[in-house]
């Protein structure tokens, strides 16, 4: 009796193969693809946003990302603006160190990772969105200047760019606002601020 | 568990439901086509500094104002200016590719010499004195003409060719048949005694009725005709079009009266049997005319009934058209060769022009109006290429910019004696090129310092400068240059300016006379001429990016016209033949003025035929079994192609459009195989080639 009820609760062999098909394939493409897609790659040093945008230093995002008289934003600081404050190590850190030591002293500009970086044909004028729309950095990316450590920078081994501009989420949905550098989401914010722009505007 | 062929079937079943249920396809998609820009193929952007100049485009006579933003010095984006006084900030699609002419696979970066005169013939590299050397001594001995065809006249270069022409006792100065401003030039003929400058006050017109002009394709100067069109709902403008095609300006236009391929005269011709008949004519237009007889003659020479017969259109509707124009407050009749089919012939253009003095638009608001009264040296009187004498040109200068229009090299070929030299100027090796013995190349497009006068079209006069944005390579030669060397070898006295020295002359002109504005492209700003410190003030703006612009000259200058038009001699046959026309779109006729990257146009959308195509009705298709997409052959008394079908159901029964687009990427123009629609085109005594009796089959 009780080995008929159990014939009757499994399912076939067929079934049971199908289902192993699918689950399997659902965990390879949401879990083990995502492991494989993305390469983690160091930072050549870490860096705290934190320390210098709190109490400590009272910085502003734009005392190191500037944008220049002409339009042009600078991006990441040249060694030189370190230099400014870090001509001698400030504290005893390991990064502090290195900082001075591999780069400051030599004059040699740091080999970040940028998890930003868009494709050649894609032109974006931080100074448009700043001074004309009025964005602020948090609303692109995100409370960053609040962060104690860099996160880890993990690179597309098929198209070469950063996970950032997919966002975090395989998905492409985004869990944060700030999530994903993709097309369209820049298409989705101009539409919803009722600008209508054509593909001369960003692809020279 | 039983392991059997359907349950792993369906094992496989659900991975394949389950992958499409992952973001791995998708994302895999999506990365691969990245990936794809990242090809060691892919050329990649300059880097570094951002910044912007000032220029002019030099592709075609409008000379649009342009912004480039260069990277590292190089420019990476072209754009107009906005509130141009001209060309209204707007720059056409080749315009706006304009900075990648400097790298086109066409381009001739040394002088070269054919070895002989055959099709196939190889070129090899020559310098420049060697070349020379040999031009001038072809010269001195030459018992022909010596020509030089300028594409793009009213230059400081042009100004150059009728210097040294004037010093040669068989020197010939020619300009290209297909001329926007043909009815301009063909009134200008008729004005008894005076050298007045004509343009068309499109800015203040009610009506224009346009024989086959494309008006709206590019025509003229195209961000001038955007904004008139633009603002046709405000301003009441209507226009007429009259055309055997449903071109994309008769798509546009209030009224398209389609008719027969080539009957145009005839369509004129009656239009002014109503002005006449009705009496429509203004008193004082009949009081200018010296010839009014004949004009009258020639128009009442046929029926309405003919003429709708010839002409295929209605004859109320020609009534209509005509009183239209006899009761519009302002109105402008005007022809324009098409950039593939070239010009009208003589007669139809005088019939089309003699319709604005009937009407009285000459010199009048929104008619014709006087653009200068200045004197012109008779000596530098221009002859249309159809004027020349057949076998008569021993020495051929082909000038290096571009017209935009069409020209089938038999019409070149007629003017030239059995033996001799033809030296292109041209930075690329293009269609007509291709047939030269010297290329001894100029400067590309925004190479070298350029000066950008009015367009023949405008009603006021105008002047920029296009300055170079790209360093030009050392082994090209700026026309001035080379004629200064020819000159030297010829032994000629002859005192050539450099550009640059001409713009400053041209600037002290325009200072002295204290006219006009002068617009600055970096702020927008408009400054008069009279608020300018010096002269070398004004040649600096202009150097830094500038157009200046005349007031209009609203002067009213009594003028007096011989129409000297002649009766209709022949009615032109129906035939059951086919017909070709062939079809082209302004700088866009030759492969080597449009980038080549325009492919999105040409060669993968097809917004625009590339040139082997040809566009039918589906019931002429029907008749001679020609399905969409087929190859056919195309043959006509001069030569046979094969080409390919499309078919179009705006295109008259028994017409064959033929696209003289640019040919494919990689196509040899040297190769003896190489085939173009226009060497298909029959020429006719007038030197045109707008009909040509075709037949077409299927392979």
């Amino acid at each position: 009796m009780l080995k008929r009820k159990l014939k009757i609760a499994l399912p076939s062999t067929g079934k049971f193969l199908f289902g192993s098909g699918f689950a399997g394939m659902l965990v390879i493409g949401w879990f083990i693809f995502p492991m494989v897609l993305y390469k983690s790659e160091p930072q050549p040093i870490q860096f705290s946003h934190k320390v210098h945008t709190g109490e400590q230093a009272g910085m502003a995002c734009e005392d190191c990302h500037v944008i220049s008289d002409d339009g042009r934003f600078l991006g990441i600081p040249a060694v030189a603006k370190c230099a400014e404050c870090h001509s001698s190590p400030i504290g005893e850190s390991a990064n502090e160190k290195s900082l001075v030591e591999n780069y400051i002293i030599p004059n040699k500009e740091i080999p970040w990772h940028i998890y930003s970086r868009q494709p050649d044909n894609a032109y974006f004028s931080h100074a448009s969105h700043v001074r004309l729309a009025h964005l602020k950095c948090e609303e692109c990316h995100g409370p960053i200047g609040e962060s104690a450590r860099l996160k880890v920078y993990q690179v597309n081994r098929i198209s070469g760019y950063s996970r950032d501009i997919w966002g975090e989420n395989i998905s492409g949905i985004p869990s944060h606002p700030w999530e994903g550098m993709k097309m369209d989401r820049c298409v989705h914010c101009h539409e919803k601020n009722g600008r209508r722009d054509g593909c001369i505007e960003c692809h020279k | 568990m039983n392991i059997t062929r359907r349950n792993i079937l369906k094992l496989i079943g659900g991975s394949a439901v389950g992958f499409f249920l992952t973001p791995l396809p998708y994302k895999v998609l999506d990365d691969s086509s990245i990936w794809t820009q990242n090809w060691s193929l892919t050329p990649p952007l300059p880097q570094g500094p951002v910044s912007i100049k000032y220029s002019n485009c030099t592709l075609c006579a409008a000379g649009c104002g342009v912004k480039a933003k260069c990277v590292n010095g190089i420019p990476c984006q072209l754009i107009g200016i906005p509130r141009h006084p001209i060309d209204n900030g707007a720059l056409c699609a080749r315009g706006l590719a304009g900075h990648h002419l400097v790298n086109h696979p066409l381009r001739v970066a040394l002088p070269q010499k054919f070895l002989h005169k055959s099709p196939d013939s190889a070129m090899e590299p020559i310098s420049f004195q060697t070349a020379v050397n040999e031009i001038a001594s072809q010269i001195q001995k030459s018992n022909g003409a010596i020509a030089v065809f300028d594409q793009q006249p009213g230059r400081i270069t042009s100004e150059i060719y009728f210097e040294f022409l004037n010093q040669l006792s068989n020197g010939i100065y020619a300009t290209h048949p297909s001329r926007e401003d043909a009815t301009l030039s063909t009134l200008h003929e008729m004005i008894d005694k005076n050298n007045a400058k004509l343009g068309y006050d499109f800015e203040n017109t009610q009506l224009i009725v346009s024989f086959g002009a494309p008006l709206l394709d590019d025509w003229g100067i195209p961000g001038r005709m955007r904004k008139i069109f633009g603002k046709r709902k405000e301003s009441g403008l209507k226009l007429i079009q009259i055309e055997s095609c449903q071109s994309r300006t008769a798509l546009q236009s209030d009224v398209w009266l389609p008719i027969k391929p080539d009957t145009e005269y005839f369509a004129a011709l009656a239009i002014a049997n109503v002005l006449i008949k009705e009496n429509l004519v203004l008193l004082a237009a009949l009081r200018q005319i010296t010839d009014f007889e004949k004009l009258k003659h020639a128009a009442l020479q046929f029926t309405p009934a003919q003429y709708s017969e010839i002409t295929g259109i209605d004859f109320s509707i020609i009534r209509q058209t005509a009183n239209k124009l006899a009761q519009s407050k302002s109105a402008i009749v005007l022809s324009g060769p098409n950039p593939g089919a070239g010009p009208f012939n003589n007669e139809t253009e005088k019939a089309i022009a003699s319709l604005n003095i009937l009407i009285g638009s000459i010199g009048t608001d929104g008619g014709i109006v006087i653009r200068d009264l200045q004197k012109e040296n008779k000596n530098h009187i221009a002859r249309n290429w159809n004027a020349i004498q057949d076998h008569s040109i021993e020495v051929l200068f082909i000038d290096s910019v571009d017209s935009g229009y069409a020209l089938p090299w038999n019409l070149i070929e007629r003017k030239l004696q059995p033996q001799h030299t033809i030296i292109s100027l041209s930075p690329y090796l293009n269609e007509i090129a291709a047939h030269a013995d010297y290329i001894l190349p100029s400067p590309a497009p925004y190479e070298s310092l350029v000066e950008v006068p009015a367009h023949v079209t405008s009603n006021v006069n105008s002047f920029s400068v296009a300055v170079p944005l790209f360093a030009k390579p050392e082994t090209v030669i700026e026309p001035e240059n080379l004629f200064k060397l020819i000159t030297q070898s010829v032994g000629m006295q002859l005192e050539i300016p450099t550009t640059e020295e001409a713009v400053k002359q041209k600037a002290e002109k325009i200072f002295s006379t204290k006219r006009g504005s002068v617009f600055s492209y970096s702020d927008g700003t408009t400054k008069p001429v009279s608020e300018f410190l010096s002269a070398d003030d004004l040649c600096k703006k202009l150097f830094e990016g500038a157009a200046w612009s005349d007031k209009p000259n609203n002067s009213h200058h009594p003028f007096r016209f011989t129409l000297n038009i002649a009766a209709p001699k022949n009615v032109p046959k129906t035939t059951n033949s086919l017909v070709l026309i062939p079809q082209g779109w302004k700088v866009a006729v030759s492969s080597s003025s449009i980038s080549p990257i325009l492919s999105k146009l040409f060669q993968e959308s097809e917004l625009r035929e590339n040139a082997g195509t040809i566009s039918i009705n589906p019931e002429t298709a029907t008749r001679y079994r020609l399905r969409s997409n087929d190859t056919a052959l195309l043959e006509t008394e001069e030569g046979k192609m094969n080409v390919r079908v499309k078919l179009n159901t705006s295109i008259q029964p028994g017409v064959i459009l033929a696209s003289v687009g640019p040919a494919l990427n990689e196509t040899n123009f040297s190769d003896a195989t190489y085939n173009d629609v226009l060497s298909l085109c029959t020429i006719s005594d007038h030197g045109t080639w707008r009909i040509t009796q075709a037949k077409v089959s299927k392979i």
